[in-house]
């Protein structure tokens, strides 16, 4: 004990250093990873053009998303890329402010999953006991039900808005984001890593957070890219369902719920926001799927 | 093994009961005072305290918690408000029909799955290869509704093979019954379809490189007795633990599937009471959902205990 306290002052600049190293070239050697891949850039681009549409649907979008015009079911024109709805309203306008909800409520949802997650799963990992019991079973009990259904569960308790369609996302998310902190936190806790860490006696917040949370950081990123597109085509469900954001805020599963008892009439209203969807899901998978790659080879699938 | 599915089914109990403790507590949060819900107009006072007297809404909750829990052990499951007739009768006759749907779709994903991922792993890195996993990408990518809206849109209503919505029942029509229930069917199961492709092809892919594999090679086993015999009985395991864990979205997505296609199970049944309000059937569904997965859950690690020998059964679960 008496040496490590005389060596601990020193060897802890000397770590924090290397820490800093290690996860820099982590970083770029993810990225460079990533940029050998194809399918993974592809998914980047699309996600980065999407964020921007989505920020900049007012300068983008030809036409108000909400003005109704005379123009009523048109097919795909040159004035209506995308063609007209019943109300006359121009479709591609509405699919780019749709972009809006989509990508918050995918991304917002994931987000404050992590956040509420990644401590009640360390605490469960790290301390275990009482605390690992309770935690994780009440996340057996959410696990219990399907995710989508338990999303509507909340739906029907809470009132139907954006806002409340995020808390579900991210209530739906917390046990599997703990499950795969705690799994990490386990396996990390274990190797004589981080058994020599405690032994320099650093306090354990710090262990944690300097030492095995940063080895965790790979399944959660993964994990949580993957994620948002999932919970994209769940939030364009809840929305086709009705039990989601409410008009005139355009969403693309109202719309395509709208737009579908007029599918004999004009197919192509229905078709555009589906695609968007899509687009956006599988930009997502591919970026996840080039982050898996690039960060963990071990991780496949 | 028998002291696995014992302890298995021990753990069960504390599970779904929690689940039914949730869904109970489910209608008292839900904003809104059901007994002025039921009377609407004919609201006051006295007849308000005398309906809540009738349903023991005046009771504390848990004593209203274990009375709900005794009726739903003697196939009472309340009555549906809208529609006021017991939601029981309802659930025996929509319960066959959400089986079907989602055994069908397994059955449909396994179809295309295997043959496509074995034939991706055979040749990994071709075109063939390449086309499978970029069509499977694309599938896990594509929402239900959507795609089965694309199904409508070309096979009835521009070729005009298959009827777009309706059901009808197996004792009517053996024939009839399967063509409404191929589009949804194939919905449901393409994203399922999509996901195992992927499984097949990694775990074929792992299993083939193994010496066991070789040595059948080795000795002079026909190739197609190689893959098929040797290397895909080992390569499944893991496509029937994921085919496991995946009952719980083909679970949700039938509750997509069957609002589309106005197929009527539980999903849609569910769907219809959400957007009535009629909460003692929104709670049925809810239930149902949920114990079914739990058991489904269940019995797929059951069966995964017997497929592989070496799972280790014996220490505890932590």
């Amino acid at each position: 004990m008496r040496s490590s306290a005389a060596l601990a002052p020193g060897s802890s600049i000397d770590m924090k250093a290397q820490d800093g190293a290690t996860a820099r070239s982590m970083w770029r050697i993810t990225l460079q990873r990533m940029k050998r891949s194809n399918t993974a850039m592809i998914g980047l681009t699309i996600v980065m053009l999407l964020l921007l549409v989505a920020l900049l649907a007012d300068v983008v979008a030809p036409y108000s998303p909400t003005e109704t015009t005379p123009v009523s079911m048109s097919p795909p024109t040159w004035q209506n890329l995308m063609g007209t709805d019943l109300l006359g309203r121009d479709v591609l306008s509405r699919v780019i402010h749709g972009s809006r909800v989509s990508v918050y409520v995918g991304v917002v949802s994931i987000l404050l999953a992590i956040v509420i997650g990644i401590p009640l799963g360390t605490v469960a990992g790290f301390y275990g006991g009482h605390a690992d019991q309770v935690i994780m079973r009440i996340m057996d009990i959410m696990l219990a039900f399907p995710i989508f259904l338990l999303a509507i569960v909340i739906m029907v308790i809470l009132e139907p808005n954006t806002t409340n369609v995020v808390l579900a996302l991210s209530i739906v998310r917390i046990p599997i984001l703990a499950r795969i902190v705690r799994a990490s936190v386990l396996s990390v806790k274990e190797t004589e890593y981080i058994e020599a860490v405690k032994a320099l006696s650093l306090s354990q917040i710090r262990v944690l957070r300097r030492h095995v949370l940063p080895n965790c950081l790979a399944p959660i990123i993964v994990t949580s890219t993957l994620n948002i597109g999932n919970a994209i085509i769940i939030e364009a469900s809840l929305s086709f369902l009705g039990l989601g954001t409410q008009p005139p805020t355009p969403t693309w599963g109202w719309d395509l719920k709208q737009n579908l008892t007029l599918i004999e009439l004009n197919p192509w209203i229905t078709i555009f926001p589906g695609l968007a969807i899509l687009v956006t899901v599988l930009a997502f998978n591919l970026l996840g799927d080039g982050l898996r790659d690039a960060l963990d080879p071990r991780l496949k699938a | 093994m028998k002291e696995y599915i014992v302890r298995r089914l021990v753990l069960l109990i504390p599970t779904v009961l929690g689940v039914s403790v949730v869904v109970f507590l489910m209608m008292h949060f839900i904003p809104g005072d059901p007994v002025a819900l039921l009377l609407g107009d004919y609201y006051t006072e006295a007849t308000a305290a005398a309906i809540r007297a009738q349903y023991g809404l005046d009771k504390p909750l848990y004593t209203q918690y274990f009375i709900w829990l005794t009726r739903l052990f003697v196939g009472d499951w309340g009555q549906s408000i809208i529609a006021n007739r017991p939601i029981f009768d309802d659930l025996v006759y929509r319960i066959p029909v959400t089986l079907e749907l989602i055994v069908l779709s397994m059955g449909f994903a396994l179809l295309i799955a295997v043959p496509a991922g074995v034939i991706a792993a055979l040749k990994p890195y071709s075109w063939r290869d390449y086309g499978a996993m970029v069509t499977a990408l694309i599938g896990v990518s594509v929402p239900e509704f959507f795609m089965g809206i694309l199904l409508i849109l070309f096979f009835s209503l521009f070729w005009g093979i298959l009827p777009a919505v309706g059901y009808v029942p197996i004792g009517e029509s053996l024939w009839g019954n399967l063509t409404h229930m191929i589009l949804p069917a194939v919905t449901l199961g393409l994203a399922r379809a999509a996901l195992l492709t992927r499984l097949v092809r990694a775990s074929m892919m792992e299993v083939i490189r193994l010496d066991y594999v070789t040595t059948a090679r080795a000795k002079g086993v026909r190739e197609s007795a190689v893959v098929l015999k040797h290397a895909l009985k080992n390569a499944l395991i893991p496509t029937v633990t994921v085919l496991g864990l995946q009952i719980g979205f083909l679970i949700g997505g039938a509750i997509v599937v069957e609002t589309v296609f106005a197929v009527p199970g539980v999903g849609s049944f569910g769907i219809a009471a959400i957007s009535l309000r009629d909460y003692p059937q929104v709670q049925a569904f809810v239930l149902l959902f949920a114990v079914g997965f739990v058991l489904t859950n269940l019995i797929v690690d059951i069966l995964y205990a017997f497929l592989d020998p070496r799972i280790k059964y014996g220490t505890a679960t932590s």
